[in-house]
């Protein structure tokens, strides 16, 4: 127990060095990129509007201070870390001034992890069960048919199945609603007519990942049950007389839980990137949306903000995994 | 027990019936009484309206407040070179333009009913003088005092004759006149003027964040209605953040939205709506610049030498460029940095055009022959070197494909290289090649040429923008939008620009004081006019009908204009 107390401390501590080195490396290469978000702002509403915004040099000036922007880039690092570590604080958003970076990202938060994390799980839950059949019943019609389907739904980008699924079945077939999360309208909050807008409305976004999930996650789960068929104890438990059921509960699953744990761990930095897509794409109003039009316009602060919460989140994620390592696989605890 | 099979069919009845109109309700106003106008503003602020704060700016032009709420004192029809009394009855100088009086139009009111009166303009004016930070605030720089001796008249007194001041009220003048009864309780930097307070024909019914939308309603106790006798015809107005264009296109032809946004609905989507159903409207019409070469950089090598620029002017194809221009059918080719409008035709000054229009011609054949005058003769490997015999590469700035200036850059490219003139083309957006384009490190720009002449119908701002005032040394980033891009420094240019400066726009003398700028303006050639800008702004009549389109040029199509809701005063339902 204190071993595995240890092992876990150690890789909290690696995992908050790396969360630190990753989010400065960040910083800067977002600072230090040529581009002045200021100036950037101020031509593009000359140059859509034809328009001639008239801002002296002083308005640049104390536009630019209110935000830091005026100040050397590690002058600008270290205010950002002083306001993040104590005040969790990721400072005023530029594009959404004078909301806060993190009220912004906060608002938009709840879209993205509710869609995210079903669509995640429930990606990952089907690929391993129906890679489990496919590869239990190898050589059956079924699979003949399934397993170059899947194969050909692995390769669609997320958001060409996005676009492929809301030109169908919103526009072809016309059954589901073509953008947003809800119907405009409804009171946002516990009632059914708002739940069942938001569930409608997030059947064509989840689909776009789980589609392309469950098949690149049902063809790994195929390799790997058609590698364990070949084993000794395999061949044990038939002889045995094990119904197939217990054969796959017992064996076949419990030993691809492990590396499909640690093949999700590692697959959510795409996964996360792939479903900011799809939300710019449907008019999501999660943070895919936000971090888009934050990129384009320079806003600093959100873009970071995101960025910190989206590497807080995925290391999360990955430590959440490692912990249930031991559980999973009980020669991790006793080693 | 209930089969399986029965719940299955009962499920899919369910969602076929649930289906017959999935976008009506994504839109809680009836569908027939609403124009839905598209934007491609990300709504980064989505529920502020304060124009006296850069960061309000992006709520403003993509939501509609731009459009269908604020309005400006006067405007002008562009489709007809009328000049629009709107909030004010007019105006008049002093004899040397140190003062200007300002009369407000009786009757008009902010949409909560308090009088818009010449208290708002004093108050606003005395804003930007006490806080030079403010968006705008550099339209009272001239401005000493401003009085209001009743509530309908003003005194604007300058500091230096300024006989064009008036401009600065006109429609994307740069001044907004703010409430003051609201404004003067608030801090101004934080103020979100939410819903705004305006005077214009449209009023905040919602707004949907989560959604991007923003409902308008006609506002029944509108002034412009009772003094103008103005009534606008759709109850409701929705401005909405496009899809990206696949789905847009899908969305157009199944009558979800009845004006598109040429920026980022492009013409083959145009094309490929013709074919999907008949309810496509096009209006194409000269947007208020022309495009081509927007500004040689006349402080860098070889373009610093007026020889050069005008040498290799002649690889600019017109003809080629109008024909197969990516935004419309067609376009049409000119000599002049601004469009052929009504209001702008007189400034095309014969003696000018008569003198630089046969020499701004494509001949390749004449570029070589004044390339190798000039000195620029080829070396041994068939490219051209500096007169002191040193290689150059020329580069070449311009946006990202799509845009025109993208096209023009590339094909004057392979023109310049079958002279020997070595070349390369690089693209502008964001960061990295913004900042080099910005600091001086290209050669030639291309891309829309002058905003300044159209709007104000004054080539006067035209002039002026490219006088060395604005140009700023090489290395250092240019922070004057389209003034100084080409860092030409002249000193008669100069004169020019201080003489029309303090004339009278009006002044039967000002002409020729143009003729003698423009004349100037060829000679240094810093830019180069090829073909007007053309926006095909394309609606849909199934629910509405009466667009401005060719043969009803009624006003200026573009629906993204400030002046748009005089469009909607016009358009009638289709009773669908």
């Amino acid at each position: 127990m204190k071993k595995l107390l240890l092992y876990m401390l150690r890789r909290v501590v690696l995992y908050i060095v790396i969360l630190f080195l990753a989010l400065t490396a960040f910083f800067f290469v977002v600072h230090m990129g040529p581009g002045d978000p200021v100036l950037k702002f101020l031509n593009d509403m000359q140059s859509r509007y034809g328009y001639n915004t008239g801002t002296t040099e002083q308005g640049l000036t104390a536009f630019k201070a209110k935000f830091g922007l005026d100040q050397p880039v590690g002058i600008r690092y270290l205010r950002f870390m002083e306001q993040l570590l104590l005040h969790g604080n990721f400072g005023p958003s530029m594009t959404r001034y004078p909301s806060n970076a993190q009220d912004v990202i906060l608002q938009a938060m709840p879209w993205t992890l509710g869609l995210l994390v079903v669509a995640v799980l429930l990606s990952w839950i089907l690929g391993m069960a129906l890679g489990t059949v496919l590869g239990w019943r190898r050589g059956s019609k079924f699979e003949s048919v399934a397993t170059p389907v899947s194969l050909v739904f692995s390769q669609i980008p997320v958001y060409l199945m996005a676009i492929l699924l809301a030109t169908l079945f919103v526009y072809v077939i016309a059954i589901f609603p073509g953008g947003y999360a809800y119907e405009a309208g409804l009171k946002k909050g516990f009632n059914l007519a708002f739940i069942v807008s938001v569930l409608y409305h997030a059947i064509l976004p989840s689909l776009s990942m789980i589609f392309v999930y469950v098949a690149g996650g049902a063809l790994s789960q195929r390799a790997m049950v058609i590698n364990l068929l070949g084993e000794d104890y395999m061949k044990l438990a038939e002889a045995k007389g094990l119904p197939g059921r217990t054969i796959i509960n017992r064996y076949v699953l419990r030993n691809t839980l492990l590396p499909q744990s640690t093949a999700l761990a590692l697959s959510l930095g795409g996964v996360v990137n792939g479903f900011f897509l799809i939300e710019w794409i449907f008019r999501y109003p999660g943070v895919g949306q936000l971090l888009v039009g934050s990129i384009g316009a320079f806003d600093y602060n959100v873009i970071l903000g995101i960025a910190v919460i989206s590497m807080v989140v995925v290391l999360l994620a990955n430590l959440i995994i490692e912990f249930l390592y031991p559980l999973i696989d009980p020669r991790i605890r006793r080693g | 027990m209930v089969r399986p099979r029965k719940v299955l069919v009962a499920l899919v009845v369910l969602i076929l019936c649930a289906s017959s109109s999935i976008w009506a309700q994504n839109l809680p106003v009836p569908r027939n009484q609403a124009v839905v106008v598209e934007t491609d503003q990300t709504y980064q602020n989505l529920n502020v309206a304060n124009p006296l704060w850069p960061a309000g700016n992006g709520t403003q032009w993509g939501s509609g407040w731009h459009q269908v709420v604020s309005e400006w004192d006067w405007y002008v029809d562009y489709a007809t070179g009328e000049r629009r009394l709107w909030r004010t009855t007019g105006w008049e100088y002093n004899k040397d333009f140190t003062q200007l009086t300002w009369h407000v139009r009786k009757g008009v009111t902010w949409n909560d009913g308090v009088p818009y009166t010449a208290q708002d303009i004093v108050y606003t004016m005395n804003l930007y003088k006490n806080n030079p930070d403010l968006s705008g605030a550099s339209m009272s720089n001239n401005v000493t005092s401003v009085t209001a001796p009743d509530d309908y008249t003003v005194i604007f007194k300058f500091k230096d004759p300024d006989p064009r001041w008036y401009q600065n009220m006109r429609m994307w003048g740069g001044n907004y006149i703010v409430a003051k009864h609201i404004y003067e309780k608030v801090d101004v930097r934080t103020y979100k003027n939410w819903p705004p307070v305006e005077t214009g024909p449209y009023k905040l019914l919602n707004y949907y964040p989560d959604q991007g939308l923003y409902i308008w309603q006609a506002d029944p106790n509108w002034w412009g209605t009772k003094v103008m006798g103005v009534t606008m015809g759709p109850k409701y107005i929705v401005f909405r953040k496009a899809p990206p264009p696949d789905l847009d296109l899908q969305d157009f032809v199944k009558g979800n939205v009845d004006a598109l946004l040429p920026h980022i609905f492009p013409y083959s989507l145009v094309q490929a709506s013709m074919k999907q159903w008949t309810h496509t409207v096009t209006a194409p019409y000269m947007d208020a610049v022309s495009q081509g070469i927007m500004g040689f950089n006349c402080a860098l090598t070889p373009t610093n030498d007026v020889k050069f620029r005008w040498a290799i002017q002649y690889l600019l194809d017109r003809p080629k460029f109008a024909k197969i221009y990516p935004m419309a059918d067609s376009t049409a080719v000119t000599m002049w940095p601004w469009p052929a409008w009504q209001s702008d035709l007189k400034w095309e000054v014969p003696a000018v055009q008569q003198k630089y229009g046969p020499m701004l011609r494509y001949d390749p054949a004449e570029a070589a022959k004044e390339l190798d005058a000039a000195g620029y003769k080829k070396g041994s490997d068939g490219l051209r070197k500096l007169p002191d015999g040193k290689p150059f590469t020329l580069i070449l700035w311009c946006g990202a494909s799509p845009d025109v200036g993208f096209q023009h850059a590339n094909d004057f490219a392979d023109e310049c290289r079958k002279i020997g003139v070595d070349t390369v083309v690089k693209v502008y957006g964001q960061g990295w090649t913004d900042q080099q384009a910005y600091k001086g490190e290209g050669n030639v720009g291309f891309d829309v040429l002058d905003i300044y002449t159209a709007f104000p119908g004054d080539p006067f701002q035209f002039i002026d923008s490219w006088t060395s005032k604005f140009a700023k040394p090489l290395g250092t980033v240019q922070t004057s939008g389209d003034r100084g891009r080409s860092r030409l420094q002249d000193p008669k240019l100069d004169a020019l620009a201080d003489k029309m400066r303090v004339t009278n726009p009006d002044d039967p003398s000002y002409i020729g004081l143009v003729g003698q700028a423009l004349d100037q303006w060829y000679a240094d050639l810093p830019g180069v006019p090829a073909v007007e800008k053309t926006f095909v702004q394309t609606f849909s009549d199934l629910y509405w009908t009466n667009w401005p389109t060719i043969g009803n040029w009624y006003e200026v199509p573009y629906q993204w204009w400030p002046s748009s809701f005089f469009m909607y005063a016009k358009i009638k339902p289709t009773g669908k």
